[in-house]
């Protein structure tokens, strides 16, 4: 039988060995006190956090806990357990903005806030963009107004958010820079705003949803982007 | 109630035990599980019958803890968490070793202290476990060695890894 090694030891104290080899190993550890012994302080550590631990599981529930089981979940609750949608939705318009944005600035001047050099890096950062994450609503000055029109936007379609259609797309400067903005609106003609802008990439922001006065506010960042969906919550 | 919830409903004082192990504080536990309990109601249909319950609710507790619970962890409030229990454990110098094994568990880097938990106190293989953490079967093993080591060797008094 090959010797012994310290992680076959674990995975036989775990159950992880099948019958064979289990019966095997221990049959050797029998012969072999030493690492008898080693396979007896894994198993001391397995039991002691039993011992250590066991009781909080005889600690009574508190009523919310259970109550959380029979009651219907919370509108926030329900909006995160559709997240995967809410991904498709807010690439979906991510896309689209980052086409606009790359096709309207191509040859077009701010003349006024923005530099060309900054409008060019946003722009590349845009279109560089793969995936997404979290939100910075803040936009300062209203200035470039970009489009504005009503049509039908064909990958939104395809990716499930039919019926939204572009209403407008301004440029934005502020105090964090350059931003955009992609207002949009459903069939029943609620607006769905996507703003768009970069960010401090030392600042982590995990994707957060936040019900307010019933407006949602999703909120992610990636890489140099960051971005908040607002919508009214019976969207 | 149907099946599922009342099956989810006998795993809460194992999601009420880990969440307190990972943010020691019985409050802040207490809302990653009833966060933990929405959001399975919400995927409830994800899980089929091929899914453990325990390991697929674990994970959705750890996803919560790691994105949004894990800055509320009270790095101080090791006992409270622990406290030792009052029966079963007859002999004193007994007690003494379990409060030596928790301290030094305590001291542990995050990633090896709740591996050892899911495999050692949750029992579960280490398939689950790694689920659980969404890592690869061998990093859930690698930080299992490398927590059981440290252990080990900080109950015989020698220095073990510095914690991360």
């Amino acid at each position: 039988m090959r010797p012994y090694d310290v992680s076959e030891l674990e995975a036989y104290v775990d159950g992880e060995l099948d019958a064979v080899r289990r019966a095997e190993l221990a049959a050797w550890l029998a012969r072999h006190p030493e690492a008898q012994a080693v396979a007896e302080t894994l198993r001391y550590q397995n039991a002691g956090l039993h011992a250590i631990f066991g009781k909080l599981l005889h600690q009574p529930v508190p009523p919310r806990l259970r109550a959380a089981l029979h009651r219907e979940p919370s509108e926030s609750a329900k909006r995160l357990g559709h997240l995967p949608l809410i991904w498709v939705v807010a690439g979906g318009l991510l896309l689209v903005a980052s086409a606009l944005i790359g096709w309207l600035a191509h040859g077009y001047s701010f003349g006024r806030s923005m530099h060309e050099d900054q409008l060019a890096a946003f722009v590349e950062s845009m279109q560089e963009a793969t995936t997404f994450c979290d939100v910075a609503e803040e936009s300062g000055g209203d200035n470039g107004f970009l489009i504005s029109q009503e049509e039908e936007h064909p990958f939104l379609q395809a990716e499930g958010a039919s019926g939204l259609r572009l209403l407008e797309a301004r440029m934005l400067s502020g105090k964090k820079g350059l931003s955009t903005v992609l207002l949009f609106s459903d069939e029943q003609g609620r607006h769905i705003s996507l703003f768009i802008q970069s960010r401090d990439l030392e600042e982590e922001q995990a994707p957060q949803l936040i019900e307010e006065d019933g407006i949602n506010y999703f909120l992610w960042s990636d890489g140099p982007l960051s971005c908040t969906l607002v919508s009214p919550a019976s969207v | 109630m149907s099946n599922a919830q009342q099956a989810i409903e006998a795993e809460i004082p194992y999601l009420r035990r880990y969440a307190l192990l990972l943010l020691r504080d019985r409050d802040a536990a207490d809302d990653l599980v009833q966060d933990t309990l929405e959001r399975a109601l919400l995927r409830l249909h994800t899980c089929n019958e091929q899914v453990r319950l325990r390991p697929w609710l674990f994970a959705i507790l750890y996803n919560r803890f790691v994105s949004d619970y894990r800055k509320r962890v009270r790095e101080n409030a090791v006992t409270e968490a622990g406290d030792l229990p009052e029966t079963g454990v007859a002999a004193q110098e007994d007690r003494v070793a379990l409060r030596e094994l928790e301290r030094a568990l305590w001291q542990l880097p995050e990633d090896q202290r709740v591996a050892l938990l899911l495999v050692g106190m949750e029992g579960m293989s280490y398939e689950e476990a790694a689920s659980v953490l969404d890592v690869p079967v061998g990093t859930l093993r690698s930080r299992l060695s490398r927590g059981r080591r440290s252990l080990r060797l900080r109950l015989e008094g020698q220095s073990a890894e510095p914690r991360v």
